[in-house]
């Protein structure tokens, strides 16, 4: 009698699980009922083919995604060396990084190294950036006036 | 232990990497184009020379003559490109064309960086100019370097 009773809810649990209606714990227990039971039946064996099936798929997923992560961790590797090498190969020279400690200035083909000489030009930069920077405050300086103006009349 | 040496191996090279993070801006092509070339000043200091500015890293050029109004396009199209790496900015454009640019870049590797650009040929002159600032300056601090030359 109990033989019948678990026989048939394992066929409404396999109908169950064929229409993806099964929760997660209906599934454990439909594992359980199916690891349990000798009875056989080609339903039975079906669900235990497709239940078995995806634990080893699982399983072999698991050690895939273990592999691959080394794997591409590895070319990630590589190609950042490949990368930092490769830029650092092909770079001019010419980069300023913020570390070195350099002084030059260049007209053309010509070098200036001597350091007072392109501070000189350092500052006189610095003195363009100001006049427009000044030349922009003027601007706004008299736009606003000229609101201040229409709005008081 | 192979996990950890790809890690360690990882890292390294993300660390190695970052030496390059200033590359990623546009107006790293304009410093390479115009390395010394024909009608255009470049200038370069770091280190010791600018203590006490704030900065550690000073790059500029200055083209001039005949083709600076088409360099100055060139230019200010890579600054304009750049500005999107921006968190701050004054900008000011004459007869349609930029004029001046002050950008305060997103910090990279702690650092404060900054873009520059101002284009004399709208104003009668023959000089157009970008610079590039890198370094622990504040926007203020920039400004008062600025303004104390």
């Amino acid at each position: 009698m109990k033989q019948n009773e678990d026989i048939q809810r394992i066929n409404d649990f396999i109908d169950h699980y064929f229409d993806a209606t099964t929760s997660l714990d209906e599934e454990r227990e439909l594992r359980r009922l199916l690891a349990a039971t000798s009875v056989r039946s080609p339903k039975i064996d079906e669900a235990r083919a497709v239940m078995g099936l995806m634990a080893v798929e699982r399983k072999l997923s698991r050690r895939y995604l273990k592999m691959p992560w080394r794997f591409v961790a590895g070319i990630a590797a590589s190609v950042a060396v490949v990368l930092a090498l490769g830029v650092g190969i092909l770079s001019d020279g010419s980069e300023g990084h913020g570390y070195d400690n350099q002084c030059v200035a260049y007209t053309g083909a010509s070098e200036i190294s001597n350091a007072a000489d392109v501070m000189s030009l350092f500052d006189d930069q610095l003195r363009m950036i100001d006049d427009a920077a000044t030349a922009l405050e003027t601007d706004i300086a008299g736009q606003l006036s000229v609101i201040a103006e229409i709005s008081t009349q | 232990m192979k996990t950890k040496i790809y890690i360690t191996l990882i890292l390294l090279c993300v660390g190695t990497l970052s030496l390059y993070a200033q590359r990623g801006l546009e107006i790293d092509h304009i410093f390479k184009d115009f390395h010394r070339a024909d009608n255009v000043t470049e200038t370069i200091v770091s280190g010791s020379q600018l203590s006490g500015t704030g900065l550690d890293t000073y790059r500029s050029i200055i083209v001039s003559g005949d083709g600076a109004t088409y360099s100055a396009a060139a230019i200010a199209k890579a600054v304009m490109a750049d500005a999107t790496k921006a968190v701050s900015k004054v900008v000011s454009y004459v007869d349609g064309h930029l004029f001046y640019a002050q950008y305060t870049l997103k910090p990279s590797g702690g650092r404060n960086r900054y873009i520059f650009f101002v284009d004399n040929t709208l104003k009668g002159d023959s000089r157009v100019m970008l610079v590039y600032m890198e370094g622990s300056a504040t926007a203020d601090q920039v400004r008062r370097l600025i303004k104390r030359k």
